[in-house]
């Protein structure tokens, strides 16, 4: 028997067997009908009512709207004036509290966590799997999600039930500033949005001034230890590298590549670099990795070459400026030596930041909870 | 064994749609957003008597608007997986048989990979690819499961575990290689997820298809238990027996592509589903399909409550919830078998 006759068959297999499946389908039937009828109908019937009923409600409950083009590309209509936010990431959370719209964001993620008031806020889930009907539940006036991390199929969820989801995709240091900013415009606090972006860009510009003419460090961004990942150069994190004076020895078209220790090994980075403010998790990493084959073999290991900035390098939220400058400082520490006040400004918003040569090596998984 | 009877049948099936019933008004119930029971009922109350203007906001929105179409949505894939779980397990007479050991899942989750990386803007794309893949695995495992024209149960069986090795690995392979950010999040979707809300239409089709190749099977379970003796025996006692396997076999497979390309791949039910119910009411094919798919729904319903509330208000995937839940009673449904 070929192919063929098979398909033949199963496509006439319903119509010649029909006389004989009758009586059988006809007994079966009923049982169906009743299971459907007793069992589904009632909560289809339910379902279909009240989706009708929704969108009545939605149209009273704002009096005016904007429509705006997300970073994405998707087309949101956004009421005004937003009230009520849900942060769908911690970078995002950090970002609203930081244009002073903190006290209206009503619900955020388990990880958010900074500033400390966010852990206060209503958490609404991780940011790979929120819960759709706790964010529902607090009747957001707009909901706001990063592509980094949120997935589409939350964001389609939240789309269906008429709730606002404007979602944020910076890719370079100075996209950050401008989706800020943009985000500034739509919660009605444009000054402050440009208040905030300006004084982070004269603090870009004076790390700019101070590294002026300096060649750039060769450093291995460790990302994520096991499996070893870095950055690659779509990434955010690769141009707040460069800001602060520091190339990544990875060259990826990925965000977040896999990388093989014996590729570390010959590209041989100046600076092995870590972003994480828990010491105690880092300390435990670091004994565990000093065991390991291999690392012995990179020249940063030998001479003990570290570094370990703050979480904020990792979050692409207006904090990413202290993670940059943090940076710039622990690679070029002569440049800015010079400057006690520069100094004073800069670390004021760093949590127990550990900067260069450190006697150690520290070791890390930073962003609970980030890519999936 | 006791002769079946349509008495029988139906008080059975009216057993197991009773704790379904209680299964979904708990599942209504539990939530990140707490509602009393009297609440619900009274609200359930209006909903059903018409008097929809005193329901409140809140309720509408988070029962009518979030947990009904959810629960909706596990109770047919649940069912659809369980009766194509069945189904394989009669046709190949391997109790191993079930949609996600025949690869049929991985390949549905390949397909839907593919969508994303070609065209993630096209709305419904992938849950139409996820089908396309799942019908294309069950077409390649088909073929490459006969031999000498006829389908050998055995060589089915260890072609459907090489195809699920082999698409699972091509889809690590993409997911390590491609720069795609659409991609984030499909590993939970690879694990099994009913928190993806559907276009009500799509939800009415995944229905009807259900009803047409659920029915489908049932029409041949005469038949199927015939074939448990034996192909050549059934032969014998004049079953068309490759017509009934090809019925079974492409509604089987219509069931999982429904299923996957809704949820993602959701292990377990089909396998375990159908044992537990042939330990309850006998392994009768006429009397096993309803159960099943009664069974299945009951089960999936449970498995993404226990998803939504065990940690709430994160989510699980539904599917890390049956695994670790059928692994244990899975064994020990083998060990009682072997005592």
């Amino acid at each position: 028997m070929t192919w063929r006759d098979d398909l033949s068959l199963c496509c006439t297999i319903f119509i010649k067997d029909t006389r004989r499946r009758i009586h059988l389908a006809l007994t079966c039937a009923f049982l169906v009908r009743w299971l459907f009828v007793w069992g589904i109908a009632p909560f289809v019937l339910i379902g279909a009512a009240g989706a009708q009923a929704m969108p009545q409600e939605n149209q009273t409950a704002s009096p005016s709207r904007i429509e705006v083009k997300d970073e994405t590309g998707r087309t949101v209509t956004i009421p005004q004036p937003v009230r009520r936010i849900v942060s769908l990431a911690p970078s995002v959370t950090e970002t609203l509290f930081a244009l002073g719209a903190g006290d209206r964001v009503v619900g955020d993620t388990d990880f958010c966590d900074y500033p400390p008031e966010a852990k206060r806020k209503t958490h609404i889930g991780g940011p790979v799997s929120p819960s759709v009907e706790a964010i529902a539940a607090l009747h957001p006036d707009l909901v706001v999600a990063t592509r980094e991390i949120n997935r589409p199929d939350s964001v389609r969820a939240l789309e269906q039930l008429g709730i606002a989801v404007y979602a944020t995709d910076p890719q370079t240091v100075e996209q950050v500033l401008t989706s800020s900013e943009r985000l500034g415009e739509l919660l009605g606090t444009a000054e402050a949005g440009r208040l905030l972006t300006a004084n982070l860009r004269r603090r870009l510009s004076e790390i700019d001034r101070r590294l002026a003419g300096l060649l750039p460090k060769r450093v291995l961004m460790i990302v994520w230890l096991d499996p070893l990942m870095s950055v690659g150069r779509s990434a955010f994190l690769d141009d707040a590298l460069r800001r602060a004076g520091a190339h990544s020895v990875i060259d990826s078209p990925q965000s977040w590549p896999t990388i093989d220790l014996e590729q570390v090994v010959r590209l041989q980075p100046d600076y092995l670099i870590i972003s994480n403010d828990n010491a105690r998790q880092v300390q435990r990493e670091l004994t565990e990795l000093q065991e390991r084959p291999g690392w012995r073999q990179l020249e940063a290991v030998r001479n003990r070459r570290f570094i370990v900035v703050s979480e904020a390098m990792s979050h692409p939220s207006p904090r990413l400026v202290d993670g940059i400058e943090q940076l710039a400082r622990a690679l070029y520490p002569s440049a800015f030596s010079s400057d006690a006040v520069f100094f004073r400004a800069s670390s004021r918003n760093c949590r127990g930041t550990m900067v260069a040569r450190i006697s150690q090596p520290f070791f890390s998984l930073p962003q609970p909870g980030g890519c999936l | 064994m006791k002769p079946l009877t349509l008495r029988r049948v139906l008080w059975s099936c009216a057993l197991l749609a009773a704790v379904l019933l209680g299964i979904v008004l708990l599942a209504l119930r539990l939530g990140a957003v707490p509602f009393s029971f009297g609440d619900l009922g009274q609200n359930l109350w209006w909903l059903v008597s018409g008097q929809r203007q005193k329901i409140s906001t809140d309720f509408r929105l988070i029962m009518v608007d979030i947990r009904l179409p959810r629960i909706l949505l596990g109770i047919v894939v649940g069912a659809a997986l369980s009766v194509a779980g069945a189904g394989f397990q009669a046709l190949l007479r391997n109790p191993l048989a079930d949609p996600y050991v025949l690869g049929v899942s991985s390949g549905a989750a390949l397909g839907a990979i593919l969508a994303l990386l070609a065209a993630p803007a096209i709305p419904l794309m992938t849950p139409a690819a996820a089908f396309l893949g799942a019908a294309a695995t069950i077409a390649g495992v088909y073929f490459l499961g006969r031999r000498q024209g006829q389908l050998d149960s055995g060589t089915l069986l260890l072609a459907g575990i090489v195809m699920a090795s082999f698409l699972s690995a091509m889809i690590m392979f993409l997911m390590t290689t491609l720069a795609s950010r659409e991609l984030r999040g499909i590993s939970f979707w690879l694990m099994g997820d009913l928190s993806t809300s559907l276009p009500r239409g799509l939800l009415w089709v995944l229905i009807v298809g259900f009803l047409i190749a659920a029915g489908a099977i049932l029409t041949t379970a005469s038949d199927l238990n015939v074939l448990l003796a034996g192909e050549r025996e059934a032969m014998h006692l004049g079953v068309d027996v490759t017509r009934v396997k090809l019925v079974v076999y492409i509604s089987a497979s219509v069931l999982t592509g429904l299923a996957v390309s809704v949820s993602g791949a959701i292990g377990y039910v089909g396998l375990l589903v159908p044992h537990v119910m042939r330990m309850f009411f006998g392994s009768d094919y006429r009397l096993l399909i309803p159960t099943s798919a009664l069974g299945g729904a009951i089960a999936i319903v449970l498995a993404d409550t226990l998803a939504r509330t065990l940690i709430a208000p994160t989510e699980l995937p539904v599917g890390a919830m049956t695994a670790m839940a059928g692994a244990p009673v899975f064994i020990y449904l083998l060990r009682r078998r072997l005592a």
